[in-house]
């Protein structure tokens, strides 16, 4: 156990790096859009004074480098900074809508990982039957389909023509939990479409993969029934990249989801960083930039950890 | 978009309107509705909870008056609060907050006169102090107001005791009590700064604000207006995705959507049960050219560009028929200084053929730059144009622009752009905002001695045969000389659900002038 922890430890560090590295990236990367908020905000009535006024104002006339330098500090003293545009704690605007993305992450992935593993399992079990084909063919052509049009097809039928679902998402915080979970059925069911083909053939193929090795021709040989062969000898030796494809997905649910939000009218990050990048907000910007990085950093590194720790050959120093 | 939010135009009914109406009643008593049940609905009752959609909305949209830059954001102003000045149906300011107004025979000095007993949600009584604070804001130096440029003109305001205050402008207007109709200048308590929770005088008071999510309000109990204010609660759900929003108002889980698209609204009809509201002449579609620029120096070059617009095809392609064709000048049919006599161009290939023989040219070579961002459509528009132009020896190259900067680094910029504009309750605003000799937004950079004469004829009085007259030279002005090809006024439209009475098409733009919260009530 103690190599994990210091493999954890290590990958911690390289994990606040990256978010370091990635800060650096962000705050140029917004600097080079072109404009900036003063002008966004003035629109037509700037004039070159009013600008540099409004900038000062801002403080947008300092240089960049030490700009950043004390974004970072504020950064470092969990000061996100207010926001340009809105004048509001960028705290304040991320953290409802950091909540409603996380909801909908987390039912999607409800649905979505016991149903991708339970039929790649499947798939991998029978596999080359018609049974393999067809599903193989259903998940890779729903993986096909870009999201939009899942999203319309889904509220055109189960809104629209059958009227069992909303179709649009609007949450509030007086809504009980089983109406705010109603209320995200057909958002997460458009993720569980996206996300759901890759952990399903990800899972059979690394089970696939896992079946031809001796040790399972030997439980075979034993008798051990099929479906015991699968779960009980087999899939914990797979599990390493499916957790890896579950947690590529997990943050992809996360931090890419600004169709279904739009689609569906669901208050989450993605529409507020669409909102910023166009309103040249970037105090903004970078804070939800730099959130987005974080998740997908501590998603990783608990992927890594999970994996080692469920094969002890990678925790072995060698 | 947030560069040229339109202005208010309010708008008489018009045939098309008249209409839409006439065969919804019809639809109605086909439809086996009880004519007892209907009359019965057409009395204004209480209660219920009515929920619109509008777009677009942003997650830094603000309560701050200062701050509204399209129709969402000032419906939410007209929900909470109230302006001195209300505009009617005829595009006529009628007293809102101020009970009566005058005016100095140069038109230099007003005075407001406020009403009284009117009181914010707080409880606190409307006074001069309030108006002037809420007023001020726009004009301080340092303000980064909205309608800083609309009241660049306004030297100074002032209260006259606790129930009046005076204006000062710098060169005298009569439309003066039109410009305090302007959206932006809703008014606030004395000192008010918490603008999320914004304290106003107006029908609904602010439970929830999330912005570019929802606004949700309650009745102000204490509502100074009779008769207004009919539901309980009122939600504005800030919807940029039409199609979410649409798909909101066929299942039921809104009651309006305004600004619907063309082709929605004739999916909407052939469904059958929403009532559209149509209201004409609130913008213009229209190609700019640059009037000192090398190629669009020669008025010919203008005219012959003027003459190769296919009006009524882009009426009926890109409008879907939801629209006026325009005439290249920015005043639509149905406002009062509207110019009845000038004639009607048209698309006509000799003429520009002869056109551009008079500047000299046998052909004409031409960048045109679009982008969706200046109207939804203008894309295909500028291929329709193309099509049309060709046999006329206009050979159009089009140059499709990203929407995000279009505004900032595309439109002014170049040349030939394709733009639109929002209609302004006056045609002082339109000419002096579009047309002025060096105004920022002149798109045709076109300057006219008579132009500019005529301009301040129109501001010298308020007399309006004299008024007329002055406009009506200057729409013919603009019309033969100017650098925007205007070739058609778009139509906006609302769409209701069947359950929402009290709506009608004459308002100020969009959602009756951004005043659907305290006009509409639902019927049972």
């Amino acid at each position: 156990m103690h190599q994990l922890r210091k493999l954890i430890l290590i990958r911690v560090l390289l994990g606040v790096a990256t978010l370091f590295v990635v800060s650096l990236i962000v705050f140029l990367a917004v600097q080079l859009l072109p404009g900036d908020l003063a002008q966004q905000l003035l629109g037509q009535s700037a004039t070159p004074e009013n600008v540099a006024a409004l900038r000062a104002e801002l403080g947008l006339d300092v240089p960049a480098y030490i700009r950043y330098f004390d974004w970072l500090w504020g950064i470092l003293h969990g000061d996100l900074g207010r926001s340009l545009a809105a004048n509001r704690e960028i705290s304040e605007m991320i953290a409802p809508r950091l909540v409603n993305t996380f909801r909908l992450a987390l039912l999607a992935a409800i649905i979505a990982i016991p149903v991708g593993i339970s039929l790649g399992i499947a798939a991998a079990l029978f596999r080359n039957t018609i049974f393999d084909r067809a599903i193989t063919i259903v998940t890779l052509a729903a993986i096909s389909l870009p999201e939009f049009f899942v999203a319309y097809i889904l509220v055109m039928v189960l809104a629209v023509q059958l009227p069992w679902f909303p179709s649009i998402s609007r949450i509030s915080p007086d809504m009980t939990f089983g109406e705010t979970i109603y209320r995200l059925i057909l958002p997460s069911t458009t993720l569980c479409f996206a996300v759901i083909g890759y952990i399903m053939r990800l899972t059979r193929a690394a089970i696939v993969n896992v079946m031809s090795e001796p040790y399972v021709e030997m439980a075979r040989l034993k008798g051990i029934r099929p479906w015991k062969v699968v779960i009980v000898h087999a899939l914990p030796n797979a599990l390493a990249p499916i957790i890896n494809v579950v947690a590529l997905n997990l943050a992809y649910l996360i931090v890419g989801v600004v169709i279904v939000e739009t689609v569906f009218v669901y208050p989450g990050l993605g529409q507020l960083l669409v909102d910023s990048v166009v309103k040249r907000d970037i105090t903004v910007v970078q804070a939800a930039s730099l959130i987005f990085a974080g998740v997908y950093i501590i998603i990783n590194l608990l992927a890594d950890v999970l994996s080692i720790a469920t094969n002890p050959r990678l925790s072995r120093s060698r | 978009m947030s560069k040229r939010t339109s202005k208010p135009t309010i708008l008489r009914p018009t045939r098309r309107t008249f209409l839409a109406g006439a065969t919804a009643l019809g639809t109605a008593v086909l439809a086996g509705a009880p004519l007892i049940g209907r009359a019965k609905a057409d009395e204004p009752r209480k209660g219920g909870k009515l929920r619109v959609a509008m777009g677009p909305g942003s997650t830094s949209d603000s309560l701050d008056p200062a701050t509204y830059w399209d129709s969402p954001q000032y419906t939410a102003g007209f929900t909470i609060g109230n302006a001195l000045v209300e505009i009617d149906s005829q595009k006529k300011p009628t007293p809102e907050l101020a009970e009566s107004w005058d005016s100095s025979a140069d038109l230099k000095k007003w005075s407001f006169k406020l009403r009284k007993g009117v009181q914010f949600h707080n409880g606190k009584s409307l006074t001069s102090a309030d108006v002037v604070y809420s007023l001020k804001r726009h004009i301080a130096k340092d303000s980064t107001s909205a309608a800083k440029g609309l009241l660049s003109s306004i030297e100074d305001i002032t209260a006259d005791g606790p129930d009046a205050v005076t204006v000062t402008h710098a060169t005298g207007t009569p439309d003066l009590p039109v410009i305090f109709g302007d959206f932006h200048l809703t008014i606030a308590p004395e000192g008010f700064s918490d603008w999320n929770n914004f304290i106003g005088t107006g029908p609904y008071k602010v439970s929830r604000f999330e912005p570019g999510n929802v606004l949700e309000t309650k009745r102000n109990e204490n509502y100074w207006k009779p008769n207004r204010a009919w539901v309980d609660e009122f939600d504005l759900v800030f919807i940029n995705d039409h199609t979410a929003a649409t798909n909101a108002l066929l299942t039921g889980e809104l009651q309006a959507v305004a600004q619907i698209a063309a082709q929605t609204a004739e999916r909407l009809k052939s469904r059958g049960g929403f009532n559209l509201i149509v209201s004409d002449g609130a913008a213009t579609n229209h190609l700019s050219m640059n009037s000192q620029s090398k190629t669009f120096s020669d008025p010919n070059v203008r005219l012959a560009v003027k003459s190769a617009v296919p009006r009524a095809e882009m009426l009926k392609f890109i409008g879907r028929g939801y629209g006026v064709v325009g005439n290249d000048h920015p005043i639509p049919p149905n406002d009062p200084y509207y110019n009845p006599n000038i004639k009607q161009r048209e698309q006509d290939p000799d003429k520009t053929k002869w056109y551009l023989k008079q500047a000299g040219l046998s052909s004409l070579d031409l960048d045109l730059h679009v982008s969706d961002a200046a109207y939804s459509g203008a894309v295909d528009s500028t291929a329709l144009f193309k099509e049309a132009a060709k046999p006329a020896g206009i050979n159009i190259n089009i140059k499709k622009e990203p929407a995000d900067g279009y505004w900032s680094n595309i439109w002014l910029k170049r040349d030939f752009v394709v733009a639109y504009a929002g209609c302004r309750p006056t045609p002082d605003m339109m000419f002096s905002i579009f047309f002025q000799c060096n105004a920022p937004w002149n798109e045709g950079f076109w300057c006219n001695d008579k132009f500019e004469k005529l301009l301040l004829v129109g501001r010298s009085t308020t007399d309006f045969e004299t008024r007329k007259q002055a406009y009506w030279e200057m729409q013919q002005i603009v019309h033969d000389d100017g650098g925007e090809a205007i070739f058609m006024f778009p139509s906006i439209i609302d769409a209701y659900a069947p359950s929402v009475a009290g709506v009608s098409p004459d308002g100020v733009r969009t959602m009756m002038g951004g005043r659907v919260a305290e006009r509409a009530w639902l019927s049972a």
